[in-house]
């Protein structure tokens, strides 16, 4: 695969984890509630677990749409989004099991979106490789095929 | 001009372990090296039989090592005689599945061992705080002792480390062998009974219990990074780690029998580390006084210091390859001058260790488990794929299996434990772990973006560019 192949997958993956991410937020805000442990005040807002879900799974798309431009900064803010998600599941240590559940889908999905960001970049760099010398004149004698070490 | 006859391995060794300086390592050395990394005493197998049963743990120390011991020993001698470069398990991974997934297998491996080695010393410190209760400004001092000490020795070479283990490994194992003849002519208990505890099924006693046992029996690969600074690692390695198993399992088998029973009938339920139950220490005083319980309390911290020693050794090359290969910082990347060593990596590692040590890290260790298991995988998969990619590549030790059967024998049983393992360590572990695992993609991103890498003909020794000139390597090898 090129990397722009790599790049469209990432875009895909990235997309359907934040969906999933949107999608489990919406539903436990309906079904599970405030259940999944307490929530973080960050400056004035109340962070409960559905509305990080939502929240994450929006920056997770905002990030699939970049990573179609740039695989480098796409990658990070799906692959940051997760691991905010994660830290959030380890944190709530009597809901870690709960919120985890909510989390898994876009986790995996996440993962392998920031996995086909690198290797996208992997692929499209311009490596290092070792310099070349410039090759000796041919000789007139045929040159043996093989070279002992 | 094509490149026929060559052991490709060799050539690429000439550029992945430039400025390393070789040395002799007799395969006592390796042995000990390799002792050090996988056992370096029994310590911990307390929590084994307390939740197993004496017989279920007997049972796992006899069986687990044939089908997750063994085929990493296995896999880890064929890597390491066909890729003998430092950094070993990345350079391994990178043979087979390029960069990317080298890079993550390198970042999970090393980031595992940053922190397991902090882990060593302060456990070491532990055991001398409850024996001396001395306060915090003297725990931090001792701790920084023991790392500024053994971050000198490393620095200074493998063959200065090597000597070190020696003597820590004697320090370690007199003890116990103290403690074996007097705890099996002694002891009262029974050694195998009950198998499982009252009540519990097999399977819900084998679950810490194998948690446990498979951090016992890990440790296989890691000597393989030290490839790139050991005289013909072809053959010592290999032959370090044959050795090396059957010495461990012994280890294992005859001191944890010696504690079961020498307990006392009965008392292998109440065997637990961490104070108030009968660990190695308690029962050595059950048998031999207040002499053997202190020479058992000097042989667990010489023990973790070694487990630490020899981990700072091995934990530092991967990101010192890793640096070479132009994935992380350029100075992780700088050899000693006069001694020919990775010092940067290793004081680095060091400096982390001292920090980590100082602060309650419980919530950092438990990213371990995935990052270890992960990278193990990928070494199964990478010699896998390596004997179907590269055939005919010289591989001075092969298992000897055909590639079906490797992928039978080396494949599933360990990546079934290796998956097992990652839901049987509670969920703080898994969720950890998944942490962990993520940081490797992201680090790639970024180091990748900053640092560009190499290209894999700079690694495996091309002599001549697409374009057809003639590579520095090749003026090395005309040299």
């Amino acid at each position: 695969m090129s990397p722009r192949s790599w790049r469209i997958a990432g875009f895909v993956l990235g997309l359907l984890a934040g969906i999933s991410a949107v999608g489990m937020g919406s539903w436990v805000q309906g079904v599970a509630g405030y259940r999944l442990g307490r929530t973080w005040v960050v400056v004035g807002f109340t962070i409960s677990s559905p509305r990080l879900l939502v929240a994450m799974g929006v920056l997770m798309i905002i990030g699939a749409i970049i990573l179609i431009w740039s695989d480098v900064a796409g990658g990070i803010i799906v692959g940051g989004a997760v691991c905010v998600g994660l830290v959030w599941c380890f944190y709530h240590v009597d809901h870690r099991v709960a919120n985890l559940k909510m989390w898994a889908i876009a986790t995996v999905l996440g993962f392998l979106a920031a996995m086909c960001a690198g290797i996208s970049l992997g692929g499209r760099t311009e490596a290092v490789g070792l310099p070349a010398v410039p090759a000796p004149e041919p000789s007139p004698e045929p040159e043996p095929e093989t070279v002992q070490v | 001009m094509r490149l026929q006859g060559v052991a490709m391995s060799e050539v690429s060794g000439l550029m992945a372990n430039q400025g390393l300086r070789r040395v002799q390592m007799r395969i006592f050395t390796a042995v000990i090296v390799v002792f050090t990394l996988c056992c370096s005493g029994s310590f911990g197998m307390e929590d084994v039989v307390s939740s197993s049963g004496p017989g279920a743990t007997i049972l796992m120390i006899l069986v687990l090592p044939l089908i997750w011991s063994l085929p990493l020993a296995l896999v880890s001698s064929e890597l390491t005689g066909m890729v003998p470069e430092a950094g070993g398990l990345y350079r391994w991974i990178r043979r087979a599945l390029g960069e990317y997934w080298s890079f993550q297998g390198g970042w999970w491996w090393t980031l595992s061992l940053y922190v397991d080695s902090a882990v060593y010393v302060a456990l070491a410190l532990d055991y001398l705080q409850n024996k001396y209760g001395f306060d915090k400004p003297e725990r931090m001092l001792i701790g920084a002792c023991i790392v500024a000490l053994f971050t000198f020795i490393n620095i200074r070479g493998i063959d200065l480390t090597g000597w070190a283990l020696t003597i820590i490994e004697v320090i370690t194992m007199v003890p116990f062998v103290i403690f074996t003849y007097l705890g099996i002519k002694n002891g009262t208990g029974s050694a195998i009974h009950p198998f499982v505890p009252q009540g519990e099924s097999f399977g819900s006693a084998m679950q810490l219990g194998l948690a446990i046992m498979l951090w016992m029996y890990s440790g296989w690969e890691s000597i393989g990074t030290l490839s790139g600074e050991i005289e013909n690692p072809q053959r010592v390695i290999p032959r370090a780690l044959f050795i090396g198993l059957p010495l461990v399992i012994g280890t294992y088998l005859l001191t944890v029998i010696a504690a079961i029973m020498g307990a006392g009938a009965g008392q292998w339920s109440n065997m637990w580390t961490g104070g108030g139950g009968l660990d190695f220490v308690e029962i050595g005083k059950i048998l031999g006084g207040n002499t053997l319980a202190y020479l058992m309390l000097i042989s667990a911290v010489f023990s973790n210091i070694g487990l630490y020693a020899g981990y700072l050794a091995t934990g530092a090359r991967p990101s010192f390859q890793m640096s070479r290969d132009r994935l992380l910082p350029k100075f992780f990347g700088a050899t000693h001058k006069s001694w020919g060593t990775p010092w940067v990596a290793i004081l680095i590692m060091g400096v982390v260790d001292g920090v980590l040590i100082q602060f309650n890290f419980s919530t950092l260790i438990t990213i371990d488990v995935f990052l270890l298991m992960f990278a193990y995988v990928l070494i199964y998969i990478a010699c896998i794929v390596l004997r179907y990619k590269d055939p005919h590549a010289a591989r001075p030790f092969r298992v000897p299996l055909p590639n079906w059967a490797l992928i039978a024998f080396v494949a599933f049983p360990p990546v079934a434990i290796a998956v097992i393992s990652l839901f049987i360590n509670g969920n703080d572990w898994l969720i950890g772990g998944l942490f962990g695992i993520m940081t490797g993609p992201i680090a790639y991103l970024i180091f990748k973006a900053f640092y560009k890498g190499t290209k894999d003909e700079a690694l495996e020794g091309a002599a001549i560019t697409p374009e057809g000139e003639h590579t520095e390597l090749f003026v090395q090898m005309e040299a």
